[in-house]
């Protein structure tokens, strides 16, 4: 048996059951309302625009406080340079100056 | 698809004017509404189930009115909006309808105890055979072969080519028919 020598639409639905539908669908759709689509109106630039500034301000005080402790932890390493080459210093220093037992025992009884 | 009566432009038109919505989206369900149930209840065959889904489509279509913008034809964004439905219920439902994995002759049988199922055993097989093709293909098949829609239109409410659609009729086809001979 061919596909074609089958009934079409061998399914039924309840007497009046179209016109029943339409008043149905219709009663439905009237008691709610289409959701309205998001429109981007010139209204919305304002906010658009204060968000714009609160977060210009917001990356500006970042950039300061980063900018800040960048500085910061630059002075830090300038001071540390600066300590290690005194420290290095002294060492040399006393290296080249210590004075030893008997200098030490001269200069206490004035004996040269 | 457009009949007499219903001027699809001046129908588009008056979507957009709120005033005259109502009226034109009314228009609308006594136009499409037995299209769009008879597609439905050929991929569900539950009346019932059918009559809930032409109802969600059409409710959804008007809370979903201003994403028209005409672009494509009445029929066309109804259709997308039914098979969404459909296949989101069919989805849903997988274990409690008759699929491709329910036993041979469930379907038919199910068909035939159905009081708004006229036909006879031979018509009922061929339901349970197009009812065992893949959702997609049952869906170019039924639109082919029972609505006989042009593929071009097929094409746009499905998203594909019409290469891919006469190829997916035509295997369609020979699945039924070697389905309802192996059940001679």
């Amino acid at each position: 048996m061919r596909i074609e020598d089958h009934n079409k639409n061998p399914f039924s639905t309840p007497t009046g059951y179209f016109e029943e539908l339409n008043t149905r669908i219709i009663g439905a759709t009237s008691n709610s309302k289409p959701i309205a689509k998001k429109n981007f109106v010139i209204g919305n630039w304002r906010r658009v625009l204060s968000y714009a500034a609160m977060l210009a301000i917001v990356a500006l005080i970042a950039g300061e406080l980063l900018s800040e402790s960048v500085r910061k932890n630059g002075n830090m390493a300038t001071v540390q340079e600066e300590m290690s080459d005194d420290n290095e210093f002294y060492d040399t220093l006393l290296e080249n100056y210590t004075i030893d037992d008997y200098t030490f025992y001269c200069c206490l009884t004035e004996y040269e | 698809m457009t009949g007499k009566g219903f001027n699809e432009k001046e129908i588009t038109e008056n979507l957009r004017d709120e005033s005259l919505r109502a009226a034109a989206f009314s228009a609308i369900v006594n136009r499409y509404s037995q299209q769009i149930y008879w597609h439905i209840r050929r991929m569900v065959l539950s009346h019932d189930d059918t009559n809930d889904l032409v109802q969600n489509t059409f409710i959804k279509a008007w809370t979903s009115i201003d994403n028209f913008r005409g672009d494509s034809k009445i029929s066309t964004w109804l259709y997308r909006i039914a098979i969404n439905e459909t296949l989101n219920f069919l989805g849903k439902n997988k274990n409690n309808t008759v699929s491709i994995n329910s036993p041979e002759g469930a379907i038919a049988e199910q068909l035939e105890s159905d009081i708004h199922f006229n036909g006879e055993r031979a018509d009922a097989l061929l339901q349970e055979a197009i009812h065992r093709l893949p959702e997609k293909q049952r869906l170019a098949f039924n639109m082919k072969y029972y609505e006989e829609m042009k593929y071009e239109e097929m094409s746009e409410i499905l998203g594909t080519s019409v290469g891919a659609l006469k190829a997916s009729y035509h295997i369609a086809v020979k699945k039924i028919e070697d389905y309802i001979n192996s059940q001679d």
